[in-house]
């Protein structure tokens, strides 16, 4: 019978996986430890306030919270994820202070819900690009014309965008593709993102021919080198406001930073990303 | 209620399942009873989807079947286009995906057949094919029906690599685990609630009818 050394075998091979599980979670947490006592130092053991805010921004706040923490020694804690997301996380009370969104509907809707402190505030405006991989059949430029002949000749298969429904850059995406009069070529040719971070993945990864990303995520360090992009113009589209809204519970540490990104550094920051920044 | 994202949910659990059987039993054979060099390494490659976050997964795919990666290009040469974005590319990601379920339970099924079993079989005069269809199969009942519920079930709610490589496209990638994501999104909360409930209630009745046939399957095979 070859019962017991089977047994044998599978218990040697379980207590052989956990010695490794542990063996992992040890250098892990060692290999952690060092950077959790480095944050807590810089934040002189107070908590970094938690900042919520949509995809496109993500190389904005990072830089603006590079800055601040530069300037003040107070981190920030960053989460980004599509508004929509976002919102739903605040309703159900996840722990974040500020939401910086891609649109104004939804920081409206937390000030309705009575979640905000004051009233939300236009703090961006954010700009529409048509973008392409590198080596794309699709040529990019502003009028779109070269995508008008790509999808003339066939030569595209995919154009990605952000959900048009609950992203603000998708829904522009589908105005200014109207405005073109391309809607009806491209609509079956869609393939739609999350959020506005992963339409770009679409297009940087190659897997979309051309697609409409936020001007922000084209003009990135990350993405400019693999693809190709264009501004829409602006008045294809209805403006996409960007929203901020400081929820009732926020630190004062969270309000600081609001103020940052509204003071010059923040409005430095975000016009170099591709963000129209108007005056209070 | 997306129903072409039910019938989408449905026609790719059922198309896992049809392709990815065959497969689990010859592997799960071969590595219960084959005599195979490096089988420690290739038990863990089929166990890794399920240690493997489906982010980490889905990012290479998305890279891997995108038209400017060789991988691409040749699936492309294969299927008339690169599978990203299309049925046949979530397809491919959900028989990687729920290869260790499938392979698993019948490996297991097959490991418990005392050897005697067999060479009885051998000795009787039956041939190679007649013992598997006759003795092994039988015997492992329990084992493939589990893979079958396990690999059924978990492609219904497949969710974190379709929305990596899928692009939400309705009638090829929107399953209904990504339609009800489209919808909290956009805060319709009674549509998402309706799909939701009608998915809870299909995959029980799944279950439920996957566990009834085995042990039918299983008690009648053991009373032979």
């Amino acid at each position: 019978m070859s019962y017991p050394t089977k047994t044998a075998k599978a218990a040697a091979r379980l207590a052989m996986a956990g010695a490794f599980l542990v063996l992992g979670f040890v250098s892990h947490a060692w290999l952690q430890k060092p950077d959790v006592l480095a944050a807590e130092a810089a934040t002189r053991g107070g908590t970094a306030p938690n900042i919520a805010a949509a995809a496109s921004l993500r190389y904005s706040l990072d830089e603006i919270a590079v800055r601040y923490a530069k300037a003040t020694g107070t981190h920030v804690k960053l989460t980004y994820g599509s508004t929509g997301n976002l919102v739903h996380q605040i309703q159900s009370g996840a722990p974040f202070e500020v939401l910086f969104a891609a649109d104004d509907r939804s920081v409206k809707r937390l000030a309705a819900a009575g979640k905000t402190e004051g009233e939300p505030v236009i703090f961006a405006r954010g700009e529409l690009s048509v973008a392409a991989p590198k080596g794309s059949p699709v040529s990019v430029d502003s009028e779109l014309k070269g995508l008008g002949a790509a999808l003339a000749a066939g030569k595209v298969r995919h154009v990605a965008i952000a959900n048009a429904e609950t992203a603000p850059y998708g829904r522009a995406a589908e105005e200014a593709l109207k405005h073109a009069e391309l809607w009806q070529q491209v609509k079956p040719l869609l393939v739609t993102g999350e959020n506005i971070g992963q339409t770009a993945t679409f297009v940087s990864t190659g897997a979309a021919e051309v697609g409409f990303i936020a001007r922000s995520l084209a003009v990135s360090a990350e993405l400019s080198t693999g693809i190709v992009s264009a501004v829409v113009p602006a008045s294809w589209y209805q403006p996409i406001n960007h929203g901020l809204a400081v929820m009732s519970d926020a630190s004062y540490e969270a309000k600081a930073f609001v103020d940052f990104v509204r003071g010059p550094q923040g409005r430095e920051v975000l016009e170099a990303n591709g963000f129209a920044v108007p005056y209070p | 209620m997306d129903w072409p994202a039910f019938s989408l949910t449905l026609q790719l659990a059922v198309w896992t399942v049809a392709l990815l059987l065959p497969c689990a039993v010859l592997i799960a054979r071969l590595l219960a009873w084959g005599r195979i060099p490096m089988r420690g390494a290739i038990e863990a490659l089929i166990m890794l989807p399920l240690v493997l976050p489906p982010t980490v997964l889905g990012f290479y795919l998305l890279v891997a079947f995108s038209p400017q990666s060789e991988l691409g290009r040749a699936l492309g040469a294969i299927f008339g286009r690169a599978p990203v974005f299309s049925f046949t590319g979530i397809l491919l990601a959900s028989l990687i995906v729920n290869l260790p379920f499938a392979v698993q339970p019948i490996q297991r099924a097959f490991e418990a057949i005392p050897r005697n079993v067999r060479e009885a079989a051998f000795v009787s005069g039956l041939s190679r094919w007649q013992t598997m269809r006759r003795i092994e199969l039988p015997l492992a009942w329990p084992g493939i029906i589990s893979a079958i519920a396990l690999t059924f079930a978990h492609t219904l709610g497949e969710f974190g690599v379709i929305l990596m490589i899928g692009g939400s496209i309705p009638g090829e990638t929107r399953v209904l685990s990504i339609a009800i994501y489209d919808r909290v999104q956009a805060f319709d909360i009674a549509g998402a609630g309706v799909m939701s409930a009608v998915l809870l209630g299909f995959s029980l009745f799944a279950i439920a009818v996957v566990h009834t046939l085995a042990r039918r399957k299983g008690a009648a095979s053991h009373g032979i």
